[in-house]
């Protein structure tokens, strides 16, 4: 058993292949759903889990890259193991520059296909911590007063006391207490750490 | 009685001419008193034709009469002179000699005195003798023209006016000299003849040549001793007929002929009669020479106005007359005779006889012969050309359809990679079942049955595409449509997925069978289908959609379309896109539709297309129902 966690999805149109590959990869240790389409695959929606898709990239309807597309637009960017019966160069760049882990060309040997399955798990359970991070960085922001998250984006823009109570028209011990609150409730000691935190948290620093 | 055939009968040309024909002569003529002309009796009415009288000796059957009336007929007939009345009558005084003169005294002056004749011909010894004897009384003042068959007359006097002929001779020393000269070996010469001299017919043989021929007689009489010597005759002896030349015999031509056929050596003689029935050969004067010239005679004296002046007496020459078929008998040769021989009965040859006939039917036959020889030749061509057309329809079908399969790769590596996949991955998920234990029988027993089934998955594919990729003579089957789109389609699903593109198929159930080359039509529908796809590539991928249908068009046709929603054919090309190196597509060669045309052409059916009504383009094509429907 591999004892990376998470759960690995195979989406194939061709029966005969998600039945081997499922087969397989439950032979090898992983917790394995197989679909018949990227819609199957959709509708079942995805809870947050951690887990990679080794997908089809020729597939009716809708196919491997447009599910790719698809995902990441709603951001949940699972880590994608592409599987294709004929590789052409165009797709697999086009593929990996939209950030697919691996693109394998059918037949494949099992260990090519287990390691690439392995470095996407991985991959989905860093983005799961990166994610998480970022969860608890946007839920501290969220406690902010508006008057708080203003002094927050002036601290961060590395401006002083003085300048910030100018800028807002208030005193410099008023500023200086709004500061501290933020800090407090951020849970931070430093301005590095707040700055690093706002960035898990999406705050764009200008 | 006497016809008048006076002066005064001038302008009438009418004068009664009696010709008679008589062989050798001697004076026989005795002169009667002169008739006289005012005493005659008026001629008849002028415009009458001429008449002739033709008096023979002997009968109707004798030789020399038959072939003088012949020549004689026909050169009257053809002269230059006007109708002549012909009549002809034979003295027959041998076969009935008693009171002979007195019986045809009377007869001919019943039969002729009320219209005398103008001339009179006589023919042979006896009929000038009875002539000259009995004119005076009987035709006074009619002119004689005679026909003498052998002696030389000189009988001349009274009784001979107002008489001419034609002398023609039987020259025995000439014809002795023939038979020795055609018979070099000849030893012995057997005379025959009815009096007991050689010179019974005023002939003596000449005197023996320098060479040992020894000269025998033998009596013509009796018959039946004279055919039993002539059956005895020796080796390289001759026998010379001398009896034919008395007249004497009422059928002398028949009793040649048992002569002939009784005779152990060739017979030479005469006169000229007897060749052809039985006498090898004789020099003598032609029959129809003498015919001939006797005719001529006549006229003249028919024509003349004058009575004194009869034309001359004329005398024919002697020629060597022989009868082929004696010839052949004894073995003479043609090349032997002496120059101006003539020969009777050589049969005419082949080419003589039917020259016409002969080139008429080889001309037909050449050419019936160059008809067909051209006609063999065209065919052969035609079959030629025919093969090497096919070759070439074959050659370049087999070259599109390996073009065809070439833009079809993806397609096919991704058709027979996915099975491979599936085998891998199952092969490799049961190697680690093994490695863990636990599994279950079934397991594994399912694992393999689909590794059996990807395997039979790949191959088919392979199959496919081998029997497309294979070039050889077409193979003419019993073919399904549907099954034939069922194929097709099994080959394209992987391009249909690549480009993002389905395929539906709408395929009518049984429909009738058709008769033709599989991998050919399996060709047309899958460059159809390219086609269509091709005419999509632009589309967005929701609307690229092919429809293979299959159809009975009527009863005698199937109907296979396929319907893209492309971008149609412009209207200015919809009329040459079946033609060669026409294509819409930048890097078609435009020989893939030729091709399909060629297929369905050669298998009797019709290509097509229509742009539908909304978008895209229809192409179908017809292909003849077999007449047994699917059973």
């Amino acid at each position: 058993m591999s004892g990376t966690e998470g759960t690995v999805f195979v989406v194939d149109d061709e029966l005969s292949v998600r039945k081997s590959l499922g087969r397989l990869l439950k032979a090898a240790g992983y917790r394995v759903e197989v679909f018949a389409s990227a819609r199957e695959f959709l509708q079942r929606g995805l809870q947050d889990e951690v887990g990679c898709l080794v997908l089809d990239v020729q597939m009716p309807d809708l196919n491997g890259l447009e599910l790719q597309q698809a995902l990441s637009e709603a951001d949940s960017p699972l880590p994608i193991v592409f599987i294709t019966g004929h590789g052409d160069i165009p797709t697999s760049v086009r593929a990996m520059k939209a950030g697919a882990t691996d693109f394998l060309s059918k037949p494949f040997h099992e260990k090519d296909l287990l390691e690439a399955i392995s470095r996407a798990l991985k991959r989905a359970g860093e983005e799961s911590c990166g994610r998480a991070a970022a969860r608890e960085a946007k839920r501290r922001l969220s406690t902010l007063t508006p008057r708080e998250h203003e002094v927050l984006l002036h601290v961060l823009a590395g401006e002083l006391n003085k300048q910030i109570a100018a800028t807002l028209g208030t005193s410099e011990k008023t500023v200086k207490v709004h500061r501290g609150r933020v800090m407090h409730k951020m849970r931070v000691q430093s301005v590095a750490d707040l700055v690093r935190l706002c960035e898990k948290a999406g705050i764009r620093l200008t | 009685m006497g016809a008048r055939v006076g002066s005064g009968a001038r302008g009438g040309a009418l004068n009664l001419l009696l010709v008679a024909v008589s062989g050798a002569f001697t004076g026989v003529c005795s002169g009667g008193p002169r008739p006289d002309p005012a005493a005659s009796a008026p001629l008849l009415a002028s415009h009458a034709p001429p008449r002739v009288l033709v008096l023979c000796s002997g009968n109707s059957l004798l030789p020399t009469n038959v072939l003088f009336d012949e020549s004689f007929r026909e050169a009257i007939a053809s002269g230059p002179g006007g109708p002549v009345e012909y009549c002809s009558e034979f003295l027959d005084e041998i076969r009935f000699p008693v009171r002979h003169d007195e019986r045809m005294l009377g007869f001919l002056g019943e039969k002729y005195g009320s219209r005398q004749p103008d001339v009179i011909v006589a023919i042979g010894p006896a009929s000038l003798g009875f002539c000259l004897r009995h004119r005076p009384q009987l035709f006074p003042e009619v002119p004689v023209v005679f026909a003498d068959c052998g002696t030389d007359t000189s009988s001349q006097g009274e009784s001979a006016r107002l008489v001419t002929g034609v002398r023609s001779g039987f020259d025995g020393a000439a014809t002795l000299r023939l038979a020795l000269r055609l018979h070099p070996k000849t030893r012995q010469v057997f005379v025959i003849s009815d009096s007991a001299g050689l010179g019974g017919a005023g002939w003596e043989p000449p005197g023996p040549p320098e060479s040992q021929v020894t000269f025998h007689r033998l009596a013509k009489e009796p018959l039946l001793e004279l055919l039993q010597e002539l059956s005895r005759l020796p080796a390289n002896s001759l026998a010379f007929d001398l009896s034919g030349l008395d007249g004497g015999a009422a059928s002398p031509h028949e009793t040649m002929q048992r002569m002939s056929a009784s005779s152990s050596a060739p017979i030479y003689g005469g006169p000229d009669p007897l060749v052809g029935h039985g006498l090898l050969g004789t020099v003598a004067t032609p029959m129809d020479a003498i015919g001939r010239a006797t005719a001529a005679l006549a006229m003249r004296v028919l024509s003349r106005e004058n009575a004194g002046a009869l034309p001359p007496v004329q005398k024919l020459a002697p020629a060597p007359l022989l009868d082929w078929r004696q010839m052949r008998r004894w073995g003479v040769r043609a090349s032997q005779l002496p120059s101006g021989s003539l020969i009777r009965f050589r049969p005419r040859s082949f080419w003589r006889q039917h020259l016409l006939l002969v080139i008429t039917t080889g001309t037909l036959f050449l050419l019936q012969s160059g008809l067909i020889l051209a006609l063999v030749l065209q065919s052969r061509r035609r079959r030629r050309a025919e093969l090497e057309a096919r070759l070439r329809r074959e050659e370049l079908a087999h070259m599109t359809r390996v073009a065809t399969m070439g833009e079809l790769t993806a397609s096919l590596a991704h058709e027979i990679n996915q099975p491979l996949a599936a085998i891998l991955s199952n092969a490799q998920a049961a190697q680690r079942l093994l490695a863990a234990g636990g599994a279950g029988l079934e397991e594994f027993r399912e694992i393999l049955a689909d590794i059996v089934a990807d395997d039979q998955r790949a191959g088919e594919v392979i199959r496919r595409m081998r029997s497309l990729l294979r070039k050889g003579e077409s193979n003419p089957v019993d073919v399904d449509v549907n099954e034939l789109v069922d194929e097709v389609a099994g080959l394209v699903r992987g391009e249909m997925i690549l480009q993002d593109a389905s395929l539906a198929l709408d395929l009518v159930s049984n429909p009738p069978l058709v008769h033709g080359d599989r991998v050919q039509l399996q060709q047309v529908l899958l460059n159809l289908i390219v086609n269509a796809l091709d005419a999509m590539k632009d589309m967005s991928g929701g609307n690229r959609r092919v429809v293979v249908r299959t159809a009975a068009a009527d009863a005698r046709f199937v109907r296979v379309s396929v319907q893209d929603g492309g971008v149609g054919v412009p209207v200015d090309k919809l009329e040459q896109v079946f033609e060669p190196f026409v294509t819409t597509k930048p890097h078609g060669i435009g020989l893939g539709l030729a091709i399909c045309r060629s297929i369905i052409q050669a298998h009797g059916g019709r290509i097509g297309l229509t742009n539908n009504a909304d978008r895209g383009a229809t192409f179908w094509f017809t292909l003849p129902a077999l007449e047994k429907a699917k059973p």
